[in-house]
């Protein structure tokens, strides 16, 4: 071993108070309030986003439907919605969307495609002419022309049977036969003097004469058959004449009726031939128009019993003319952009109402109601993919809509097959819309591993930034994006200090000093709490201080738990301490994060070893407290000593590492920086100082990786401090890469200023080493050996007096340490 | 004529007989009239039961069979029992008193028979053979009328005004006596159709004989039957019953006309 040095080193100076926070000057920015400023059109810090966007809703290709994946706070919905409505205004809106009855095949609908407002108007105006055909039939029907050229039919067919039995009668009258009428038909009977000859009378006629009225009888009967036989004939003429005569009068009815609908819709050949076929089916089935007297009556009894009285909207039997406007684009000015903010299967393709009807479930096609696909057919729809993926069959649906090209309307438990009653199928339409889902990062790889249909129908994914870079451009660009939401949301207008404060606020939300935060959802938040607190202070401007209240009631509201954990550790219910020094113990800090609050605690971090064969005992890995990112962490602890201390002996030492007073799980690596501290200090029982606090990781070779929360953790340990009494000695070290994240508050930055608490910024283990202990780590010689009394020296020194205990103790010594729970 | 006190409904089941027998009950409600339902077995299907070798042909199959008396009987039984329902559901619905029987013979004698205990006889049109006209019982019926007789066409009423024909004024106190003894339970208005230029006179006679009807003139032989259909309103037509001159053949002609209930005065 080389001799002592000089171990004792001085403690380094600490960051400079300007290099804790990145100040935005509010004269650079430029006006005085923020309704000097122009509004932007343009979407700010979004360029990827923005491109894809344009693409997608440009590109016309199947398939090219977008996907908006990123955080929801940067107010992707939006943006979407702002670039679709934008592109939206430069189309035409799109025909009407309308189903009809299909007159040869009722369950199945036909779709009528109408220019925009037409299918409105045509609707309106049938169903005025609908509400004239049932009086104007009747009065057809009721009048006298009609009822006598009725009776005529009647009266000319009947009395041609009459006439003939009557004529046979007479006929038979003269050959002294009576036509008789029994109950059950007619016979003939000899008559004589009028009466009907009595039997006794009869069977004493000669046998001759009475075959001879058998066979006269016989031969009226023969003739009063063949009139018998004529009736059902005559009856049949009787009705088809009375059909023709029913048809004729109806038809003129109708016509007359259509005439004005004709004219207005000529240019429409689909409305004329519905008028043709509405026409044909009136015509056709008039006997039931006219005798909805008897329906009316049945109707106005069901009402009575409580039972509705038929499907809503119109008479029942006029309602298979109607015309079912889907989507009415009468008031639209263009191509339509829907949220659908319930997407449902239904809510999305569409649906077919059903009604109870006197214990029956009864539909027709004017019960079809839209989906969003319809009312954005010709546009675009914006969906939160996560409520759809949520909703039974609602994806399936949405992919069989976009991959057809059309809108099918059929219930999920048809689609299923799971029931079979009698319903409508509507005649598909054809689909052309954009749709656009808004989902998170994860959803949307997920859905790309998983699902082979999603990467061919959703090819644009428009990836949301969560910041922008903080350059003097941006930071205009910033502030102007913050006027136009004052100005857009109606708020008080903010000066340049406060717009500065929220630039500030926006890069602390980024967890950046040279970052700004791309979630505009918590800017908009911001801005809004300020200008109520300026509302509350009388200010008709905001002004910085007006933000820093808004921040500071928000931080408020929202840290009871920090509180919680502060009182804890001033209590001493949790073990802190934040002067003196001690082996093996090191305050390392994490960041809790509960609702949209984060905030830094400091944790007892400690180590203890002993004699054993290389083990690093992670107690958190062992009672599976701990994520695997930090259990990763520790096994690479093992690495760095393995590499610097036990390259040509055996590593013989055991050691175990403990979070403190940890009652849940510990995960991430920004505490191994801290945890190799306080092995080391263990290892070459040296104390560390109790009022420094250590957050950052460390590789295998000693060094210092930044961390994510640098803020938070820093301010965490503050907080403690503080509240105990800065003494001027207090700290935090964090990771050299991690200053220029530090956006710290301004009573950190006041202390850090007048030296009553420090931040330094390390870049390798022996540099923390020092700061904590005090003394140097020391560099191996030309013998590479480390100097005597150095830490390094005397990590060395102990692992060396480890081996050879082992060796003297030999493997059963570690395995007996293993078996009593050592290792 | 007063109204009357008794009336006879003669009763087949055909859709004739239920007009008449909506009118006896109509009529009989107000007045407190004993109703007498009748239903007569015809001896002319008595007698053809029992020829030998007797066929009839079915009304809706016009096939043959041979007629078998005991089958008969057993119809003509069963439309019996249908007519007496029919007759106690109308009449004990408007507590109208009521009695039925059975008679046996010639249809038109046996009811003139049994009219002549009844104030008025009311009858269907015709009875079950085919055709429009009155049929062969009403015909002779009212051919020589021994008692008032209401004859019924299939489906009428008799809810409208009263018109009674006069052959001329000096008849116009006889023929309103008898109008009136059917306007007034109907509560109904009477008018009297005189010939031309008699309405005067017969207003007269009207005044005189302290009988309240309207007169109105109208084409009417002398026999007083009318030359003309009678005004719409009109739902009951009383004629003398001279005016049928025992006529089967004007009697025809004169129900075709009327085209609505009429009663034929004795």
């Amino acid at each position: 071993m080389t001799p002592p040095q000089e171990t004792a080193v001085a403690v380094p100076p600490s960051l400079a108070a300007d290099r804790l926070y990145r100040r935005c000057d509010p004269a650079a920015l430029g006006f005085e309030t923020t309704d000097e400023v122009e509004p932007l059109e343009e979407v700010v810090g979004q360029p990827r986003a923005s491109e894809a966007l344009r693409f997608g809703i440009g590109m016309r290709a199947a398939g090219y439907h977008i996907f908006a994946l990123g955080p929801e706070q940067s107010d992707r919905r939006g943006i979407v919605r702002r670039y679709l409505r934008r592109q939206a205004a430069g189309e035409p809106r799109p025909g009407d969307l309308c189903y009809v009855n299909d007159f040869d095949q009722g369950h199945c609908p036909d779709a009528l495609y109408l220019p925009a407002g037409v299918g409105g108007r045509l609707s309106r105006d049938l169903d005025r002419c609908l509400e004239e055909l049932k009086p104007a039939l009747q009065g057809a029907f009721e009048s006298e022309e009609y009822q006598t050229r009725r009776q005529g039919v009647q009266e000319e067919v009947g009395e041609e049977h009459e006439a003939d039995l009557e004529g046979l009668r007479e006929e038979a009258a003269e050959k002294e036969l009576a036509l008789l009428r029994t109950p059950g038909g007619f016979a003939f009977a000899p008559v004589k003097d009028g009466d009907v000859v009595p039997p006794p009378e009869f069977d004493r006629l000669p046998e001759a004469e009475r075959e001879e009225l058998k066979a006269r009888i016989e031969g009226f009967q023969e003739r009063l058959q063949a009139i018998l036989r004529q009736l059902p004939r005559r009856q049949r003429e009787v009705r088809e004449r009375m059909r023709e005569l029913n048809r004729e009068v109806a038809r003129r009815v109708v016509r007359d009726l259509f005439a004005e609908l004709r004219s207005e819709y000529a240019e429409y050949d689909a409305v004329l031939e519905h008028l043709d076929a509405c026409e044909e089916d009136i015509v056709d089935n008039v006997r039931q128009l006219v005798g909805g007297q008897q329906q009316e009556e049945d109707g106005r009894r069901r009402a009575a019993a409580g039972a509705p009285a038929s499907i809503p909207g119109g008479a029942p039997e006029l309602r298979r003319y109607r015309v079912n406007v889907l989507v009415d684009h009468a008031e639209s000015e263009h191509a339509p952009v829907l949220y659908e903010d319930h997407p449902t299967y239904q809510n999305l393709l569409g649906r077919v109402e059903h009604l109870p009807v006197m214990g029956a479930l009864v539909t027709d096609f004017n019960m079809i109601r839209a989906g969003s696909l319809h009312r954005a057919n010709g546009g675009y729809l914006v969906v939160d993919a996560h409520r759809l993926l949520t909703q039974p069959f609602a994806w399936e649906g949405l992919k069989r809509a976009l991959q057809s090209g059309e809108l099918r309307i059929e219930s999920p438990r048809e689609a299923m097959g799971l029931v079979s009653t009698v319903s409508v199928e509507p005649e598909p339409m054809p689909l052309q819309v954009k749709v656009v889902l808004l989902g998170d990062r994860v959803l949307y790889y997920l859905l790309s591993q998983l699902d082979p249909d999603f990467p061919q129908l959703f090819k644009v994914a428009a990836d949301f930034a969560d910041e922008m870079d903080r350059t003097p451009e941006d930071e205009a660009l910033y502030a102007r994006l913050v006027a136009t939401m004052v100005k857009e949301n109606e708020l008080r207008p903010f000066d340049g200090g406060a717009v500065a404060r929220v630039i500030e606020r926006s890069a602390r939300l980024a967890g950046d000093g040279e970052k700004l935060t791309a979630h505009t959802r918590e800017v908009l938040d911001l801005l809004r709490q300020a200008s109520h607190w300026a509302g509350e202070d009388g200010a008709e401007i905001v002004g910085a201080g007006h933000v820093q209240q808004a921040i500071d009631h928000w931080i408020y509201r929202s840290d009871r738990i920090r509180e919680r954990v502060q009182e804890g550790i001033l209590r001493d219910d949790l073990y802190i301490d934040t002067e003196g020094a001690r082996e093996g113990q090191v305050n390392g800090l994490s960041v809790l994060q509960l609702g949209g609050f984060a905030f830094g605690r400091p944790s007892r971090i400690t180590a203890r070893v002993r004699l054993g064969s290389g083990e690093l005992v992670d107690i958190e890995r062992e009672v599976e407290m701990a994520g695997p990112i930090h259990s990763k962490g520790v096994l690479i602890l093992q690495g760095f000593l393995g590499g610097r201390y036990a390259t040509e002996r055996p590593l013989s030492l055991s050691a175990s590492l403990v979070f403190e007073q940890s009652y849940s799980g510990v995960e991430g690596d920004s505490a191994s920086a801290a945890e190799l501290f306080a092995l080391l200090s263990a290892i070459a029982e040296v104390p560390l100082r109790q009022s420094i606090a250590v957050t950052g990781s460390v590789n295998q070779h000693g060094e210092i990786q930044p961390i994510g929360g640098v803020n938070e953790k820093v301010e965490g340990f503050f907080d403690v401090c503080a509240a105990r009494g800065l003494t001027g000695e207090q700290g935090v070290i964090v990771p050299a890469p991690n200053v220029k994240h530090l956006m710290l508050r301004e009573d950190v930055r006041r202390a850090a200023e007048e030296g009553r608490f420090h931040l330094w910024a390390i870049e390798t283990v022996d540099e923390g080493m020092e700061l904590l202990t005090g003394r140097r780590m020391g560099e191996r010689d030309e013998e590479g050996e480390f100097p005597e009394d150095s830490i390094n020296g005397r990590i060395a020194d102990r692992l060396t007096r480890f081996a050879e205990l082992r060796r003297q103790f030999g493997p059963a010594a570690t395995r007996d340490g293993r078996r009593n729970g050592d290792a | 004529m007063r109204p009357p006190r008794r009336i006879l409904l003669a009763l087949d089941a055909s859709s004739h007989s239920r007009a008449g027998l909506r009118a006896a009950v109509r009529l009989a409600a107000p007045t407190g009239a004993e109703l007498v339902g009748i239903f007569v077995h015809d001896i002319a299907l008595l007698r053809l039961a029992g020829l030998a070798g007797a066929t009839e042909i079915d009304a809706l199959s016009a096939e043959a069979r041979a007629v078998e008396r005991a089958r008969l009987e057993r119809q003509m039984e069963a439309l019996a029992r249908r007519a007496r329902r029919a007759l106690a559901r109308e009449a004990d619905r408007r507590e109208v008193r009521w009695s039925f029987r059975t008679a046996r013979g010639r249809v038109a004698a046996e009811l003139r028979t049994a009219a002549g205990e009844a104030d008025l006889l009311i009858l269907g049109v015709r009875g079950w053979f085919p055709g429009r006209g009155p049929g062969s019982t009403v015909r002779a019926l009212l051919a020589d009328p021994a008692t008032p007789v209401l004859v019924l066409p299939r489906k009428s009423e008799i809810e409208r005004e009263v018109y009674a024909v006069a052959a001329s004024p000096e008849e116009a106190a006889e023929v309103a006596e008898a109008g009136g003894a059917i306007a007034a339970p109907l509560g109904q208005p009477l008018t009297i159709l005189v010939p031309r230029g008699t309405g005067e006179r017969a207003a007269g006679v009207l005044e005189e004989s302290g009988l309240r009807a309207s007169v109105r003139e109208a084409r009417i032989d002398s026999n007083g039957l009318p030359l003309e259909p009678p005004p719409p309103a009109c739902g009951l037509l009383v004629l003398p019953s001279t005016s049928l001159r025992g006529d089967p053949e004007t009697v025809r002609r004169v129900l075709r006309r009327a085209g609505c209930p009429v009663l034929v005065a004795t």
